[in-house]
C-alpha cells in the first residue's frame, strides 16, 4: 500500500522555538491515523504546515508522490487535502448550506461545480453529518455541536482524499462524541484517509488504526492504539516521570494501563 | 435529543428565515417591481423639468458608482476608500481619446473602462495583499497620487482641465441623451452585480470576506478572485467616469479625483446594505436625495451632514437599510401573518 | 541639489514625526486607523491661532493649552462614540472616524470660515546661518519639540502606572482586564493622548502652513506613512519614520519637481508595505493588522 502522505524531517521553528522538530511519518491510503500529545506538543502547527498555512523551516511533505510544502493553501486544497480547524470559524454571512456549498464549488473537483450542483451536493453532505434540516440557518443560530458538524461538512464537500481533523470532538458531550466517531468511520469507509488530532482519548483510541505521539515538537512514539497505551514514553509525556516510574514499580500488565486512557 | 438541544432547536426554529412568499413568488415580484421602475424611469424625463432630469441623472450615476464599489467592498470586504481613482482615470482616458484622437464616445468609454481594469490588475496584485486598514489608506494615497500625476501631464490639460468636444444638439436633447446613457450604465452595472452575486465567483468572494484564510484552505485562490473583483469594480467605475466626462464636458483633476465623492458613494453602499444587489442603489437614491435637499437649503453644512449620516449609520444600522428591513421589519410582517393563521 | 535641501527635509520630517506619533499610538494600542487625526490636528492649530491672535501667546507656548483641550475632545469622542464600535470590523471604525472628521471640519468651517489665516511670529523667517546653510529658528524649535515629545512619550509609557496599563492593554487585552485594568477608560485615555499629540502637531503646523479648516488633510496621509515606515509599537518609530519621509519628500521634490511631493509619500508607502510591512522598528505583537 503506497503512502498517501509522507512527512520527511519536517521542522517548523518560531524564532528559537522548535514547534515541530524533525517529524517523520507516513499516512497510508485508507487508514485513520491519530495524532496525540500533551498541549503545546506542536500538533496543530504540524497540520498548519501540511495545509501550507505555515511555511516549513526544514523538511519535505509529499502527497501522492508530489512535493507540496512549497504550494499555496488553495492549491493544497485542490489537490485533495481538506481540513477542519480547532477553533471553528464558519463563513459569517453565509447560511449553513451555503457554507458547505462553497466547499463543493472550490474543492478537489476538476473545475469546481456550478452553484446549483454545489447546493445539491451540500444537501447530501449535510444529511451525512446530521445537519440536514439546518440548511437555511445563519451560522450564529446553531449549536456548538452543529458548528462542528458544519466544519466537517465543509471539508467533506471538497471531496478530499485526505481529511485533516483538528480536535473535532472538543466541546461535545459523550453522545455527540459517539455520533462524530461514527461519522468519521463512515467517511473513512467511503475511502477518505483521515489524519486526526484529538484530546478525547476514548474517541481517538477508538477509531484510529494507528497512532503517533508528539511531545515538545518531536515524534516520540508510533504504533497501534494498544501499543501506544502501554508505551512508557507516552505515559511519561502525559502524566509525568514520577507517575511512570511509580507505574513501572508496580508493573502488572496491559490492563492497568488501559484504564489510564478512559 | 438532549433537553438543551431541544430547547436550542426550538429557539432556532424561530430564528430561521421565513418569508410570507415562496422563493418563486419573490422572484416574480422583484422582476415585476424592477420592470415598473424601468418603465417609470423611461417615461419620466419627458414629463419632468430639466432640473429634475439632471438630478435623476446624478442619482443614476451615484447608484452605478455605489453598485460597482459594492463588488470589492460589499462582496469581497476590501475597503476601497480611494475608488474615485477609477472614476477619474475613466473620465480622463475617455476625454483624452476624444479630444486628441477623435475617438467616438462609446469606444472611448470602453477604452476608459478597460484601462481601469488593467490598472486595477497591475496595482491590485501588490496592494490587495494588504489587510483592512492598510488597504484603505493605500487606496486613498493612490487616488491622491494619481490626481497629482494627472495634473502634471500635458496631454490631460494639466491643472487647466480638459474640455471635450461639445455635441451640437439642443440642451434638452443632450440632457435626455445623458439621462438614458446613465440609466443604461446603471442597468448594466446592476446586472453585473446580480450575476456576480449569484455565481460561484460571488460565493467565493463572500467566503474571502468572511475568513480569507479559511477560504484559501477550501481551495479558493484568494489573490486571483480579489484581483478580479477589483478589476470588475474598476471597469464599471471607469465607464461611469467616461460618461461623466461626456456629460460635464469640462473638468479638472480635483473634480474627478475628489475623495469626498468616493466617500459619498461608499456611504451609500453602507446605507443601502453592503453585499446586496439592490442595497447600493437604494442607498444612492436616499443619500443623494437628502444631499440635494441639504445642498439646496443648507450649503454650509453639506459636508457635516454627510459626516453625521456616516456616524448615525455606523452606530445604528451598520449593515445598511436592507438588512435592517430584513431583520426588523420582515419579522413583524411574518408575525402578523402567523397570527392570522392561528386565528 | 544643495545640502539646504537635507536641512529642510529634516525639519519637515520633525513635523511629520509629531504628526505621526498620535496616530501611531492609537493604532498600536487600539488597532484603530483614526481618520479624524487630521481634523484633530486642525483643532490644535486653531487653538494656537486664537491664543496667538487674541493674546499674543507664542505658538510653542500654546502647545500645552492645545494639548489640554484636545485631550478632552479626544477622550469624549472615544468614550461616547468610537467605543461603541470597538471590537467590530476595522472597516467600521475607519468609516466612523472619517465621518467624525467631516463633522469636525464642517464645524470649523461654520465657526471660523474657510479663510486663510497665518500665525506670524516675530522670529518667523529668521534663522541661524552656518556657512551657506540656514537653520530657521521656528523649524529648529519644531525639531526640538519632536525629540522632546518622543522622549516624553517614551518615559510616560515606560515609567508611569498609566503608561504600563496602556502598554499592557495593547499587548494583551484580556490579560490586562484580568489584572483589573478598566479597558474602556484606557481606550478613552489613549485616544485622548493621541489627540493631545495631534495638538502638538497642530500647534507647530501653524508656523509651517497657512491655516484653514483643511490644514490637517495632507498631514493625515503623512501620519499613516510615518506610522507604517517607522513601525508600530516602538517610540523611535515615528521620529525616524518622520525624518526619513521628510528628507525623501524634499529631496524628491528638488529632483522631480514640487508637484510630485504627495506622490512620493504614496510611493514610499507602497514600497514599504510590499517590502517591509512591519516598518523599521515595528514589533509584530503590538496590535498590528498585518
Amino acid at each position: 500500500m503506497t503512502a498517501l502522505l509522507e512527512l520527511h524531517a519536517v521542522s517548523k521553528h518560531f524564532g528559537g522555538l522548535a514547534a515541530v522538530d524533525k517529524v517523520e511519518f507516513a499516512v497510508e491510503q485508507g487508514e485513520i491515523l491519530g495524532i496525540i500529545g500533551p498541549n503545546g506538543a506542536g500538533k496543530t502547527t504540524l497540520l498548519n504546515c501540511i495545509s501550507a498555512l505555515e511555511p516549513l523551516t526544514a523538511g519535505e511533505i509529499v502527497f501522492k508522490g508530489q512535493r507540496i510544502d512549497t504550494l499555496k493553501p488553495h492549491q493544497i486544497a485542490q489537490l485533495g487535502i481538506g481540513r477542519t480547524f480547532q477553533i471553528v470559524k464558519p463563513f459569517i454571512g453565509l447560511t449553513v448550506k451555503e457554507n458547505v456549498a462553497v466547499g463543493a464549488m472550490y474543492g478537489h473537483t476538476a473545475r469546481g461545480e456550478s452553484v446549483g450542483k454545489a447546493m445539491h451536493q451540500a444537501q447530501e453532505i449535510m444529511e451525512r453529518v446530521n445537519l440536514a434540516h439546518k440548511g437555511d440557518y445563519a451560522t450564529d443560530e446553531i449549536t456548538v455541536a452543529d458548528r462542528k458538524r458544519l466544519e466537517l461538512a465543509r471539508a467533506l464537500a471538497m471531496q478530499p482524499e485526505l481529511l485533516l481533523l483538528d480536535e473535532v470532538m472538543a466541546g461535545l458531550n459523550p453522545r455527540e462524541t459517539d455520533e462524530m466517531m461514527e461519522v468519521a468511520q463512515e467517511i473513512n469507509r467511503r475511502g477518505v484517509t483521515i489524519l486526526i488530532i484529538e484530546h478525547v482519548m476514548r474517541a481517538i483510541m477508538g477509531i484510529s488504526h494507528r497512532i503517533v505521539v508528539m511531545h515538545h515538537g518531536k515524534l516520540i512514539a508510533a504504533g497501534t492504539p494498544q501499543e501506544i497505551a502501554n508505551d512508557d514514553r507516552v505515559i511519561e509525556a502525559y502524566l509525568g516521570e514520577r507517575y511512570a516510574a511509580a507505574k513501572r514499580a508496580k508493573s502488572t500488565g496491559a490492563d492497568s494501563t488501559a484504564s489510564l486512557w478512559q | 435529543m438532549s433537553t438543551s438541544d431541544q430547547e436550542m432547536q426550538k429557539a432556532g426554529e424561530g430564528a430561521k428565515r421565513r418569508s410570507i412568499f415562496t422563493p418563486r413568488t419573490q422572484r416574480l415580484l422583484s422582476i415585476g417591481f424592477v420592470a415598473i421602475l424601468l418603465i417609470c424611469a423611461a417615461v419620466a424625463p419627458f414629463r419632468l423639468s430639466g432640473y429634475w432630469v439632471r438630478v435623476l441623472t446624478g442619482m443614476f450615476m451615484y447608484a452605478a458608482l455605489a453598485s460597482s464599489l459594492n463588488i470589492i467592498l460589499g462582496y469581497t470586504g476590501y475597503a476601497d476608500f480611494g475608488n474615485i481613482v477609477y472614476f477619474g482615470m475613466g473620465a480622463y482616458v475617455t476625454g483624452v481619446l476624444m479630444v486628441t484622437w477623435r475617438v467616438p464616445l462609446p469606444l472611448a468609454m470602453l477604452a476608459g473602462g478597460l484601462f481601469c481594469s488593467l490598472f486595477a490588475i497591475i496595482i491590485g496584485l501588490p496592494i490587495l495583499r494588504l489587510k483592512g486598514n492598510y488597504f484603505a489608506i493605500a487606496t486613498l494615497g493612490l487616488s491622491q497620487a494619481m490626481r497629482e500625476i494627472v495634473r502634471n501631464m500635458r496631454i490631460t490639460g494639466g491643472g487647466m482641465g480638459l474640455s471635450l468636444p461639445l455635441l451640437r444638439v439642443d440642451p434638452r436633447v443632450f440632457n435626455l441623451i445623458v439621462y438614458f446613457m446613465m440609466l443604461g450604465i446603471l442597468a448594466g452595472v446592476v446586472i453585473i452585480s446580480y450575476v456576480v452575486s449569484h455565481s460561484r465567483f460571488g460565493y467565493g468572494l463572500r467566503a474571502i470576506k468572511a475568513d480569507e484564510n479559511g477560504a484559501a484552505v477550501m481551495g479558493i485562490d484568494t489573490t486571483k478572485w480579489k484581483v478580479r473583483a477589483w478589476a470588475i469594480t474598476a471597469f464599471c467605475t471607469g465607464i461611469v467616469g467616461g460618461a461623466y466626462a461626456f456629460w460635464f464636458v469640462y473638468f479638472t483633476p480635483p473634480d474627478v479625483f475628489e475623495i469626498l465623492m468616493s466617500t459619498k458613494y461608499l456611504v451609500m453602499v453602507y446605507l443601502g446594505g453592503i453585499g446586496t444587489v439592490a442595497g447600493p442603489v437604494i442607498g444612492a437614491f436616499l443619500l443623494e436625495f437628502i444631499s440635494d435637499y441639504v445642498w439646496g437649503r443648507f450649503l454650509q453644512i453639506h459636508v457635516g451632514v454627510l459626516g453625521a449620516a456616516i456616524v448615525l449609520i455606523v452606530l445604528f444600522m451598520p449593515k445598511g437599510f436592507i438588512h435592517m428591513v430584513r431583520s426588523r421589519i420582515l419579522p413583524l410582517l411574518t408575525r402578523a401573518g402567523a397570527h392570522e393563521e392561528r386565528s | 541639489m544643495s545640502p539646504q535641501v537635507i536641512v529642510n527635509g529634516i525639519v519637515l520630517g520633525a513635523l511629520y514625526a509629531c504628526v505621526g506619533m498620535g496616530f501611531s499610538l492609537v493604532y498600536g494600542v487600539m488597532s484603530i486607523t483614526n481618520l479624524s487625526h487630521g481634523a484633530l490636528i486642525m483643532l490644535g492649530s486653531y487653538v494656537t491661532y486664537w491664543l496667538f491672535t487674541l493674546w499674543g501667546v507664542d505658538p510653542f507656548l500654546s502647545i500645552v493649552p492645545a494639548m489640554a483641550v484636545l485631550t478632552v475632545v479626544g477622550y469624549v469622542m472615544q468614550r461616547t462614540v468610537i467605543n461603541r464600535v470597538m471590537g467590530g470590523e476595522p472597516r467600521i471604525t475607519l468609516i466612523l472616524t472619517y465621518g467624525l472628521q467631516l463633522l469636525i471640519i464642517n464645524g470649523a468651517l461654520i465657526a471660523w470660515k474657510g479663510d486663510y489665516r497665518a500665525v506670524t511670529t516675530s522670529y518667523a523667517g529668521k534663522g541661524l546661518a552656518i556657512g551657506s546653510l540656514i537653520f530657521p529658528y521656528s523649524r529648529m524649535g519644531v525639531l526640538l519639540i519632536a525629540i522632546v515629545s518622543t522622549i516624553a512619550l517614551h518615559l510616560f509609557m515606560s515609567r508611569t502606572k498609566l503608561g504600563h496599563a496602556i502598554t499592557a492593554t495593547a499587548l494583551n487585552r484580556r490579560g490586562a482586564e484580568l489584572c483589573g485594568v478598566d479597558i474602556n477608560t484606557i481606550y478613552a485615555v489613549t485616544f485622548g493622548i493621541g489627540a493631545a499629540l495631534a495638538a502638538i502637531a497642530g500647534s507647530i503646523a501653524t508656523m509651517v502652513y497657512t491655516l484653514t479648516p483643511y490644514i490637517g488633510q495632507p498631514l493625515l496621509g503623512r501620519a499613516f506613512v510615518v506610522t507604517v515606515l517607522g513601525g508600530v509599537g516602538s517610540f523611535a518609530g515615528p521620529l525616524v519614520g518622520g525624518l526619513i519621509l521628510g528628507v525623501a519628500e524634499t529631496v524628491g521634490a528638488a529632483l522631480l519637481g514640487s508637484n510630485f511631493q504627495e506622490a512620493i509619500s504614496f510611493i514610499i508607502l507602497v514600497i514599504i508595505l510590499a517590502v517591509l510591512p512591519r516598518g523599521i522598528f515595528g514589533k509584530r505583537f503590538f496590535g498590528g493588522a498585518l
